[in-house]
């Protein structure tokens, strides 16, 4: 391919041209994420957040299926020996299975075939003060894998709190490289996980609730070196625009906004964007997907203006860093509806029999978008409950949601009754779609505020919120007792309609897995990991954790057994309450009040548990393995 | 909160459509919601500095990588 491309270089412009197609096409296929996407098409791996660079979350595995799924059985469990909310899932790649754990970010790695003996584990000595300057819990959303190459050993990636990324070698745990991404002392830590493509690893950031103004960053897998950077806030340079942003719909904004026409004098400096959430990635654009975070600081009367690129869908190059598309949902935000939520990758037939290369997004402001991926036009946008009420709809001509001033909020002004609330309709859970079936399985949220800001300082490395909420169940949940505060729902994004939703007793926090065996997976924060009918939504099988989750299920074949596994550990922002003993309902930024009766449901927790149908594993298979010694008949 | 409330359907140009909320200044300077501590510039360049600092230190330990094929965090053990 190389060599041809070499002699063509000297043929007209037009054979060079078309050469240059032929690259662009051929590019990504003879990159290493190669390997990644390779091994994301087995069974046996879970390579990647959202299994592969859809981030769908979805298996073709059958083994396990609305027949048998009353069967599943615990076929092992591991502690990690750390409290506090355990988000994300492991990754499991090449027989082992790798866990990551919250502060202070331990990994573990097992042998499949022995799970009980721990092949290696790390464990990071981090500053204690990064603990201080974590908004909602000291959660981490998972570890990414680099599947290695002539020169680099494979490699497990892992972001730490305190702001350093570490690579480790997947077969010894020893450290391969480790770097600073972010700076505890101006309040900026690390919760998100890394994200691998071809030679280089994805990193975020976190901390607008400190002011931080948020930037991505990527490095070069093989040594750690920076190889772009761009922020979310500030010059156009910066913020790494390509030439042709938003040329497709100019509607949206172009050039300059980054700065003093949509903030006022250097407030953009301190003004959020910070990107904790998911990513996905089209090898055919080469684009990037995720969703920037809130402009700092929740007081929005202290930072007029639109505040872009905060709260922005973005598509950006993942050679260049620069952005290609950004579609900016929430416009000058009100309530915090930090818009870094899961983003899933989805080629979806209208009736007309027209496909659609589609980007899903539920966002914190109670839409659900869906996105031409590849220019990021509107497709359709959706309510992920009806009784949201800051936004009456989005006006497709500007691109701008239409605002209800009864929900704004702003200085000496205490708003009443905002649906949905600072922690969203959605936050952090990673959804996941059935392709067969055209539907996202989307964890919600069901809790609505009271809001009333207050003006602050801004003083590096201290908190920049500056508003007093007060949460509890939205109008379809128990007010009076402080239930139902979640709902799972079937999605239909060509549609925009439900093909079947249920409510929940708490925020369905943390994701959902759907399999070819027609199930949908997942974990409720009072502690059960449930399955339900992916066609109806009846619920089949459940069963009682040692906590509550907040993490996504995941599945894997090993030696011929399918296996299910989710973290449980409660914790995150609904369970600070719990987490840190709090009890006025207004502390935990506004999380105590709405989550008061988590605590008659579950404890804190932390570890993997793993089913399979009647609980094989290989210790029913062979109980004499991992065993000292066996008994012997007689002797001295 | 009358009808000619804040909807952001106002736009000045493409993507810039905000407005005051009745009542309520345009300009931040001077007003009573101005931001304190942007006024001290020292304090607003701290995550800028912090940001260049790490780039350094991350260079000078890929660097030494390159060299010396082991990894040294500690940017003050980096030999010569």
């Amino acid at each position: 391919m190389h060599n041809s491309l070499v002699k063509r270089r000297v043929l007209t412009s037009v054979s060079l041209a078309a050469a240059l197609t032929a690259l662009q096409f051929c590019a990504p296929l003879a990159s290493a994420n190669d390997k990644l996407i390779e091994l994301s098409k087995s069974n046996e791996n879970w390579v990647m957040p959202g299994r592969d660079y859809n981030a769908d979350n979805y298996s073709p595995d059958t083994q396990i299926s609305t027949a048998n799924v009353k069967d599943l059985r615990v076929a092992w469990s591991f502690s990690t020996g750390v409290l506090n909310g355990h988000e994300g899932a492991p990754i499991v790649v090449n027989g082992k299975m790798y866990i990551n754990t919250p502060f202070p970010n331990a990994v573990f790695a097992l042998d499949l075939d022995n799970p009980g003996k721990i092949l290696w584990q790390y464990h990071p000595k981090q500053n204690p003060a990064a603990r201080s300057v974590a908004c909602c819990d000291l959660v981490n959303r998972g570890l990414a894998y680099w599947p290695g190459d002539d020169k680099t050993p494979a490699l497990i990636l892992s972001n730490q709190l305190d702001g350093n990324v570490v690579a480790l070698n997947a077969e010894t745990g020893d450290l391969y490289w480790k770097v600073e991404n972010s700076d505890i002392h101006v309040g900026s830590t690390l919760t998100i996980a890394p994200y691998v493509i071809k030679d280089e690893v994805l990193v975020g950031s976190s901390g607008a609730e400190l002011g931080v103004r948020g930037y991505v960053t990527a490095y070069d897998v093989h040594d750690g070196t920076q190889k772009w950077r761009a922020y979310e806030t500030g010059p156009d340079d910066e913020m790494k625009l390509g030439a042709d942003f938003n040329s497709h719909n100019p509607q949206y904004g172009r050039f300059g906004l980054g700065t003093s026409k949509t903030w006022q004098e250097n407030t953009w400096k301190i003004g959020g964007g910070t990107n904790w959430g998911w990513y996905a990635y089209d090898p055919g654009t080469n684009l990037v997907y995720y969703g920037s975070g809130n402009p700092s600081p929740w007081n929005a009367t202290m930072r007029p203006g639109d505040n872009k690129w905060t709260m922005t869908i973005f598509g950006r190059d993942v050679d260049t860093g620069e952005a290609k598309f950004g579609y900016q949902k929430t416009p000058h935000d009100e309530w915090d509806y930090a818009g870094v939520d899961v983003m899933i990758l989805s080629d979806e037939k209208d009736d007309n029999g027209n496909i659609h290369k589609l980007l899903f997004h539920p966002d914190r402001n109670g839409f659900i978008y869906s996105l031409d991926r590849t220019n990021g036009d509107l497709f359709t946008v959706g309510k992920i409950d009806a009784t949201m009420n800051e936004f009456k709809d989005v006006n497709f001509k500007n691109g701008q949601p239409i605002r209800d001033p009864e929900y704004a909020t702003y200085m000496d002004h205490e708003a009443h009754d905002v649906c949905p609330s600072a922690m969203g309709y959605h936050d952090q859970a990673h959804d996941s779609y059935d392709p067969t079936k055209q539907l996202f399985y989307v964890n919600a949220n069901h809790i609505c505020m009271d809001w009333e800001p207050f003006m602050l300082p801004y003083r590096a490395g201290q908190f920049f919120v500056g508003a007093t909420l007060h949460m509890y169940p939205g109008p379809k949940g128990d007010r009076q007792n402080a239930l139902g505060l979640g709902q799972v729902k079937a999605y239909d994004a060509v549609h925009k309609s439900f093909k079947w939703q249920v409510q929940e007793r708490f925020a369905a926090w943390g994701g959902s897995l759907s399999t070819a065996g027609n199930l949908v997976f997942y974990g409720t924060l009072d502690g059960y990991i449930k399955a339900r009918n992916a066609d109806t939504g009846e619920l089949l099988w459940k069963f009682k954790l040692p906590s509550g989750v907040i993490g996504y299920p995941m599945t894997y074949e090993h030696k011929g057994v399918q296996y299910v596994a989710i973290y449980y550990g409660v914790g995150g922002w609904p369970a600070v309450g719990m987490v840190f003993d709090l009890q006025d309902p207004t502390a935990g930024l506004g999380a105590v009040g709405a989550f008061k009766n988590l605590q008659h449901w579950t404890q804190q927790g932390g570890g993997v548990m793993v089913f399979s149908l009647n609980g094989q594993s290989p210790y029913t298979q062979d109980v004499n393995l991992d065993e000292y010694s066996t008994v012997k008949q007689g002797g001295d | 909160l009358g009808a000619l409330a804040y909807d952001g359907q106002h736009c000045k140009e493409a993507g810039v459509c905000w407005e005051p909320q009745p009542g309520y200044p345009e300009k931040l300077a001077g007003s009573k919601y101005d931001v304190k501590g942007l006024e001290e510039p020292h304090e607003v360049a701290k995550q800028a500095n912090s940001e260049r600092a790490m780039e350094e230190r991350n260079a000078k330990r890929t660097a030494y990588f390159h060299k010396s094929g082991k990894w040294v965090y500690d940017v003050d053990q980096i030999p010569e």
